[in-house]
């Protein structure tokens, strides 16, 4: 085995160029090369009706999935980078003007849409129209993309790296086409399980995907996941803490992101029987809020007493977490003592959860436990149409961005935070205190910060998703045999392989 | 690490500024430094070293012991972004919070292990720019020594030195952030080639802004040696063999190394001890200057790319 560098020489510019560069390319790549090929199997347990990101889904977690399987087909204009930063992705660059109420976006020429259709600032500008709702106008120039809101929106490109903001073309038949690394080719969501099938797109302006198909089962069983899994039947597939347990004590391959998604209490201070702040501190003192996390969620999530969890904002340890129970007990007991003498004892107040959701519904349980220790009475109950009205909801805030202004100024929108003032910038000194005014008047409690967990088979490789839990599929190759994933550290470096070379 | 104290250094001060702002002058201080971060206790030690120092300057008492003393607790903190230090202070009934965003900086490398052939590397460069190919260029005609990157960073692919002031734009590749590549090799003393995705550039070194490209050309794959993978590199290592350099055989998503070998008929026998690299050696070519080797490896810790210069000796 000779130097292809060796062969170098130095003479006849052009000719070297070419003869050069030409055996160089070929070592391009150190590490373990990529094999394109396979399919790509993944079991969701939620169920999608739509793929069209013009469609609202049902439920915080059917949007997550919804999300993830449109970013199979659709890009968007920028995204988040491994470091938090932005990134061009349909957008070559962006700029703002007018104390930031307006936006220009400057397009990535030469791109296609699957449909073979060339992406214009029109078709952009008709997507988000679509989508970003009536707070913004969108328009195109013959130069670029127009965004214009009537109050400044500084952080609308981070707004514009998550959620819906997809771009796609509507063809004629009302069919969507993308810019993404997949194209659809079988989409039964009704079925049980539902099924998508995606296929790689050659003409992906990023490179064709590794693999050349993702079949994706949908509302799948967290039992069948756990058998699938443990046969080398799916390749990434949901767990929940407990499944995650088990996986775990099987030796199973499984990841977990960092923490995501914030559960927290949300007052509904209409209602008389929780217009007491006293009460609100009460119940936040009373809650055990480690026990949620380590025994409930099964290490799976961490105590939360900000919004934010601490690896966004690096300041959420400010937040205090620990349980006071006497603390709670003497400020219950100055809201009783303040009712008028021989007033009745009040209705218990009315937890309410998601009705599909039973870790929600053990936390709102657990929660009531909590309270009662605190002299606090608290019924929990699904989300129904015949239920109580709700004094106190448990609500999930899933946390897409890991740029901390915009995390912030998300979470403030999913739970209808609109008396503090936006952050004067994005230092950490304005986020804190925005933060620490938003939760001033405890109508929101955080209880903790949870993570989401995959079980992932043998045989995927370069499985490198976001800190935010941002899949990244397109990336992901398959070894050709099932062996495990190889330790690479020094420490159990195995020797050379003597043929075959990798997996 | 020197530097990184001298980079921690002037936050420190400026904590320290903000710290002694917020007390009356002369007030005597019990401060405690908290951890929570990447950075080491001795870069932590060295923090609060100028932190104690900045304060006793502005005329604050750090030493004295004594009631009636404000509590200053500096946490060392970090979200995705910077590290993020938060000073809780103290002082009878009143009591403040600061917080500080201070950019991250690199760790050093680690020293080598010690087999037949004892591989060493070298930091030259770490930073957040991706970057796909380094090259040192010798001196000539009255330009120094230097190390050009192949960079690419959001749109644009361009060709820099450390200090941004050799700029050469070249074509951005398509395939990024899947499988992108490229590469730099030296043509004479006045020019280097550049190809990046599809196209072939050549970059005048006296003036880069006039690189000139040309596209589109096949570009040809290696076929990946019996049992050896893709991750290795001819090095002619000074041992008296045909040596070899390997990486490990792990994807992108874990801690790499580099070792030495050569082929005895068709298995490979090591000759080195692993060299170690805090994440997956995404790039390793020949260096044309002092060196074996270039590796670039993406540190995972901190997501940096790192320019290391592979060297070795023998132990015979």
């Amino acid at each position: 085995m000779r130097s292809t560098a060796s062969r170098l020489r130095v003479g006849s510019r052009s000719a070297a160029v070419l003869a050069a560069l030409i055996f160089c390319v070929a070592l391009a790549r150190a590490s373990t090369r990529p094999k394109y090929g396979g399919t790509l199997r993944v079991e969701l347990t939620t169920h999608v009706a739509t793929l069209d990101p013009r469609q609202l889904a049902s439920s915080p977690a059917a949007a997550l999935a919804q999300e993830r399987l449109d970013a199979l087909l659709f890009d968007r204009l920028v995204r988040f980078n491994e470091r938090g930063s932005l990134e061009g992705v349909l957008a070559a660059s962006w700029k703002s003007e007018e104390q930031d109420k307006r936006w220009h976006f400057l397009l990535r020429p030469n791109i296609k849409f699957s449909d073979g259709t060339p992406l214009t600032v029109d078709i952009v500008a008709q997507s988000l129209a679509s989508v970003l709702g009536a707070n913004f106008q969108v328009s195109s120039s013959a130069l670029d993309l127009v965004i214009e809101a009537s109050q400044p929106v500084p952080d609308l490109p981070e707004l514009l790296a998550t959620g819906r903001n997809f771009i796609f073309h509507v063809a004629a038949d009302g069919s969507l086409a993308g810019t993404g690394p997949f194209t659809l080719d079988t989409w039964t969501p009704g079925g049980l399980p539902g099924r998508a099938v995606f296929v790689g797109n050659e003409n992906c302006w990023m490179g064709r995907p590794f693999v050349d198909r993702i079949e994706v089962s949908l509302g799948v069983d967290p039992q069948r996941i756990e058998a699938d899994l443990e046969f080398g039947l799916a390749d990434v597939a949901d767990l929940s803490p407990a499944e995650l347990r088990r996986a775990t004590q099987r030796g199973a391959r499984t990841w977990s992101s960092k923490p995501v998604e914030l559960l927290a209490l949300v007052f509904d201070l209409q209602r008389p029987a929780v217009q007491d702040a006293r009460l609100r501190e009460a119940i936040g003192l009373a809650i055990d809020r480690s026990a949620l996390a380590s025994v409930l969620l099964q290490r799976q999530a961490v105590a939360a007493g900000g919004l934010l969890p601490q690896w966004i904002s690096g300041y959420e340890f400010l937040f205090p977490t620990a349980v006071d129970v006497g603390g709670a007990l003497s400020l219950a007991q100055s809201v009783t003592s303040a009712r008028a003498l021989g007033s009745p004892a009040p209705a218990p107040l009315v937890l309410v959860y998601d009705a599909g959701d039973a870790e929600a519904r053990a936390i709102a349980e657990r929660v009531a436990v909590n309270l009662h220790d605190a002299g606090i009475a608290v019924q929990a109950e699904a989300a129904n149409p015949g239920a109580a009205p709700a004094d106190v909801r448990l609500v999930r805030v899933r946390i897409t961005s890991p740029e901390p202004r915009a995390a912030l100024l998300q979470s403030f929108d999913a739970l209808d935070i609109s008396n503090v003032p936006s952050p004067a910038d994005n230092g950490p000194e304005a986020l804190y205190s925005a933060e620490r005014a938003a939760l001033a008047d405890d109508r929101v409690i955080p209880l903790v910060h949870e993570m989401e967990s995959c079980g992932l088979s043998a045989a995927l490789r370069d499985w490198m998703p976001m800190d935010s839990g941002e899949w990244r599929l397109d990336d992901v190759w398959l070894a050709q045999n099932a062996e495990p994933s190889p330790a690479a550290s020094p420490a159990s470096a195995p020797p050379i392989p003597a043929e075959g070379g990798h997996p | 690490m020197p530097a990184q104290k001298s980079a921690l250094d002037a936050p420190a001060r400026e904590l320290a500024r903000r710290i002694a702002a917020s007390l009356p002058g002369g007030t005597r201080v019990e401060i405690e430094v908290r951890n929570q971060s990447s950075l080491s206790e001795d870069e932590a030690a060295a923090i609060r070293a100028a932190l104690d120092g900045e304060l006793s300057a502005r005329g604050l008492r750090t030493r004295d012991e004594g009631p009636g003393a404000a509590s200053v607790v500096v946490t060392l903190s970090e979200n995705v972004q910077s590290l993020v230090w938060v000073a809780q202070i103290q002082h009878g009934d009143d009591s403040a919070v600061l917080l500080q965003s201070v950019p991250r900086e690199t760790p050093a490398a680690t020293p080598p292990e010690s087999e037949k052939i004892v591989l060493h590397k070298e930091l030259l460069w770490s930073g957040p720019a991706h970057v796909l190919d380094a090259i040192e260029v010798p001196a000539s005609g009255g330009t120094p020594a230097r190390l050009l990157f192949l960079v690419l960073e959001g749109t644009e692919a361009f060709v820099t030195d450390a200090a941004g002031s050799f700029r050469a734009q070249v074509p951005a590749p398509t395939l990024r952030g899947r499988d992108a590549g490229g590469r730099m090799v030296p043509l004479s003393g006045e020019s280097i080639g550049v190809s990046v995705g599809d196209s072939l550039c050549t970059v005048p070194l006296q003036s880069p802004a006039q690189a000139t490209c040309q596209r589109p050309v096949a570009i040809l794959r290696a076929q990946p040696l019996p049992g050896l993978g893709s991750g290795r590199l001819d090095a002619h290592l000074p041992c008296g063999e045909d040596t070899s350099l390997a990486t490990g055989p792990g994807d992108d998503t874990q801690a790499d190394f580099l070792r030495a070998f050569h082929m005895r008929g068709t298995e490979p026998v090591v000759l080195s001890a692993p060299l170690s690299f805090s994440g997956p050696v995404v790039s390793l070519v020949h260096d044309y200057g002092a060196g074996t080797a270039i590796a670039i490896a993406k540190n995972l810790e901190n997501r940096n790319y790192e320019v290391y210069r592979i060297t070795a000796t023998c132990r015979q």
